[in-house]
């Protein structure tokens, strides 16, 4: 534990399929309504293309697949959320297509519990830690920027094993 | 702190390139007290921020050169060639003393001592002063006052030519007078909308000369009477009794030549006269001359947020024009052709802001040729020409190395000693010139040498020694200067630190290509040498063919189309190995809705599009053609930075997006793919 700080955070969740996943509101640039993407042919699969947002080009990723998970479909609630990540010391936006979105929760630090054990294909980094939303779902905390600026997909499925190991 | 001596550093840098070049150009005006006070004025500027920032080394430093050129400046003392390699020397030393390691690199250190120690003894000469009455003081600002008729044809508008719009571009170059003519005007029954009635006298006081006017008129020659006549060397529109006596003469009617000679006649009268207030005036004007803030620094990122934003108001305009045409409002039709003006004048605007001179890049230039021709005991004369023609910032930096590469090649390889010069009935001077102009969309840039020319013959053996071509079948000329763009090709047996590595040509045609340009070369035996690159103005901008594939929207830029054919679906289904016989010749082509994975069949006719790549043409399939557009080029970013066939998007003024194709990349790739 290098700091522990007493301040509250707060973060912005959405959900993957049946899952709650949560970032810190200050990468969250904006949410935007799900518009037409423009495929970039021979590109990987989880890059579903560009979009149009207010005459600056936007790059829009699956973040299912991202995650593992089946590709998106799209649906009434699904949304385009704009990160801002850094790559290389650079900051650069990145759509990121959700299923829906959530709600922007306070935290304080002892809220959050330390990251589950999800296995060995899970990395350790990508996941800050765990909490439980207001509508008592678990919920996983995400390292944005590490997520992003990973080329290949991530193995970060969570089952209710492992939630009910954490939540002791 | 931290965030100001970094303000200072760059400062600083522009300071001291400001100083090489007026050093350089002192070199060959040593009396000009213009240039002598910049020198002063630059070193002064570098003295009093290096010891508010901390630069001490620096402040001292320029103290005592700063002390030679007061006495310059005040005739105790005159320019000598000696001076002028001191200040050279110190110039390279200045540039090492804002860099970080200064206070701490001992190299620098002695440098610092060694200089000062010779600034010192320069200082203590006893030096006779030559001094010139300075002429070349008085100020010249060479402007002119010019009388333009323009008489537009009364069909002008058939070809959507709108004359106002050339009255603009007039008084853009300096201050204008337009008197219309109305008199042709037919009453209102007989008015035809059609037709353009009226006709401008212009007079325009400006520094630029006649052709610079005519070249406004250029597209319209044939469409209408034009006579550009220069009436005074001065500036007399702003001469407010002009304006009086000229409202005085017109009766409705075009001047008489007399009548204008006339008033100009009488202006001069009375204006020789009072010489002493004249005077006054332009030291006046001189000094506030030399207080004013002519430029000011902008950081890069807010460049880029005014591009974006002008971008988003082009699209967005038209979008409003759509809606324009769709509601046909009088009023709103009006508005929105106004904004129209407005938003093209902006974004003309926005991009010369991200275009600088290369000038910039050119004083370099000159320093290198002073100090490699010394080095190589060559006498070299340096000329320059249009230099300041504009390109984008980013362009200009990707193509100094390369031309710092032509140069030294120049220097080296192509002119030749001073005695062989002579030997061949050339001037022991070597020249190189290097000129820059602008060719529609392209800044062309050529560095021209009178040197011994490239060796073709030799360059042919070399070639055949590596296998570069074939040992049997005669090879042209042309052919032979290609060569010299393949990778790992050098004559050079020996080689110098200065050039004949071997990285060379090839890099810079792959830089150029890289950039939308190219590189050519000519070449004559004792005649000289002469490679010019062409880049394009900006990167930002592509003038492209707008294609489908289904629904998909591409753009090809325009300068890598040769030819575009009708061809049936069904024709290049029973080809053999996908070359189709084209007038004649073989035309490999690619599908690219299946090189870009896009399903559903072809229609039934499509476009044949036929690409220049490497020499020759390759044909790419496309499903049907929008038009030309102009597509203001975005890139995707970072996360598609691995994405090499796509060189960027361009949105529509419909807000839909269309990728910008990078077809050299694109044959490159499928032509690896198909050959494994």
């Amino acid at each position: 534990m290098e700091e522990i700080l007493n301040v509250n955070e707060t973060y912005l969740t959405f959900r993957l399929g049946k899952e709650m996943f949560a970032a810190s509101i200050e990468k969250a640039i904006n949410i935007i309504e799900m518009v037409t993407i423009t495929e970039v042919p021979r590109s990987p699969e989880y890059m579903m293309g560009i979009v149009n947002v207010r005459g600056s080009v936007l790059p829009v990723i699956d973040t299912r697949m991202k995650f593992g998970m089946p590709p998106s479909e799209v649906s009434r609630t699904s949304v385009i959320v704009t990160f801002n990540i850094e790559i290389d010391g650079d900051t650069t936006y990145v759509g990121a297509l959700v299923d829906e979105p959530g709600s922007v929760i306070e935290l304080t630090p002892d809220q959050i519990s330390d990251p589950p054990n999800i296995g060995a294909k899970y990395k350790s980094e990508l996941v800050i830690g765990t909490f439980k939303d207001e509508e008592d779902r678990f919920v996983l905390l995400i390292d944005i920027d590490k997520v992003f600026t990973l080329d290949e997909l991530l193995e970060i499925e969570t089952n209710t094993n492992t939630s009910d190991n954490i939540d002791n | 702190m931290d965030e100001f001596r970094k303000k200072f550093i760059e400062e600083a840098t522009d300071l001291i390139n400001a100083l090489e070049s007026s050093v350089l150009s002192l070199e060959n005006n040593a009396n000009d007290k213009e240039i002598i006070n910049e020198v002063f004025r630059i070193m002064h500027s570098l003295k009093g921020g290096g010891a508010m920032f901390g630069f001490l080394a620096i402040s001292e430093f320029t103290h005592n050169l700063e002390n030679i050129y007061d006495e310059i400046r005040t005739n105790k003392k005159s320019i000598t060639k000696d001076l002028l390699d001191i200040t050279f020397i110190s110039v390279d030393h200045l540039r090492n003393l804002i860099k970080s390691d200064a206070d701490t690199n001992q190299a620098v250190q002695n440098k610092q001592k060694e200089l000062l120690a010779k600034i010192s003894s320069y200082v203590n000469e006893k030096t006779e002063i030559v001094t010139e009455e300075n002429t070349a003081d008085e100020q010249n600002n060479n402007i002119s006052t010019y009388y333009i008729v323009f008489k537009p044809n009364k069909d002008i508008f058939d070809n959507g030519t709108n004359p106002l719009f050339l009255l603009d571009d007039i008084a853009k170059l300096g201050n204008s007078y337009p008197v219309v003519r109305a008199k042709d005007v037919p009453g209102i029954g007989a008015i035809d909308y059609t037709r353009c009635y009226i006709y401008w006298e212009i007079f325009l006081e400006t520094s630029q000369n006649e052709s610079e006017i005519s070249d406004i008129f250029m597209f319209v020659e044939d469409d209408c009477d034009l006579s550009v006549t220069k009436i005074s060397e001065t500036n007399t529109i702003s001469d407010l009794r002009f304006v009086e006596l000229l409202n005085d003469a017109d009766n409705g009617v075009i001047f008489e030549p007399e009548e204008i000679n006339a008033i100009i006649k009488s202006l001069k009268k009375v204006v020789e006269e009072p010489q002493s207030i004249q005077n006054a005036d332009d030291k006046i004007k001189k000094f506030s001359k030399e207080s004013e803030i002519t430029s000011i620094r902008i950081a890069t990122e807010k460049i880029d947020i005014y591009m974006n934003l002008v971008s988003e108001l082009v699209t967005a305009l038209a979008g409003l024009k759509l809606s324009t045409t769709r509601l046909a409002d009088p009023d709103l039709i009006e508005i929105t052709e106004n904004i129209e003006n407005i938003t093209d004048q902006i974004r003309d605007n926005a991009l010369s802001i991200t275009l600088i001179p290369i000038e910039n890049t050119v004083v370099r230039f000159r320093r290198l040729v002073r100090d490699l021709s010394a080095d190589f005991n060559k006498s070299i004369d340096f000329q320059t020409i249009g230099t300041d023609t504009t390109i984008d910032k980013t362009l200009l930096q990707i193509i100094t190395d390369p031309l710092m590469h032509i140069i030294r090649n120049s220097i080296d390889h192509g002119i030749e000693y001073p005695d062989q010069r002579v030997k061949n009935g050339k001037s022991p001077i070597g020249n190189i010139t290097l000129r820059a102009y602008r060719s529609g969309s392209n800044v062309h840039i050529e560095v021209e040498d009178d040197g011994k020319g490239l060796d073709v013959e030799r360059i042919m053996s070399k070639a055949k020694e590596k296998n570069f071509v074939s040992q049997e079948t005669p090879v042209s000329k042309a052919e032979a200067i290609k060569v010299i763009f393949h990778p790992g090709f050098s004559t050079v047996d020996k080689i110098t630190d200065i050039s004949g590595r071997g990285v060379g040509m090839d890099v810079l045609k792959r830089k150029m290509f890289d950039v939308r340009g190219d590189i050519y070369v000519e070449t004559e035996k004792n005649k000289g040498t002469k490679i010019t690159l062409k880049v394009p103005l900006t990167l930002s901008i592509v003038d492209g063919l707008l294609v489908t594939l289904r629904d998909k929207l591409y753009i090809i830029p325009l300068t890598s189309i040769a030819r575009i054919k009708d061809v049936t679906y069904k024709f290049l289904t029973e080809t053999s190995r996908n070359v189709a016989i084209i007038d004649n010749k073989q035309v490999p082509f690619y599908m690219l809705r299946d090189e870009l994975d896009i399903k559903g069949d072809y229609p039934e006719e499509v476009k044949f599009i036929m690409i220049k790549y490497e020499g020759k043409h390759v044909g790419l399939v496309f499903d049907t053609i929008i038009g030309e557009y102009q597509a203001v080029l975005k890139p995707l970013g970072k996360l598609y930075k691995k994405h090499e066939i796509i060189s960027g998007a361009s949105i529509l003024g419909n807000g839909k997006v269309a990728l910008v194709l990078d077809t050299n990349k694109i044959i490159q790739k499928f032509s690896e793919t198909s050959n494994q």
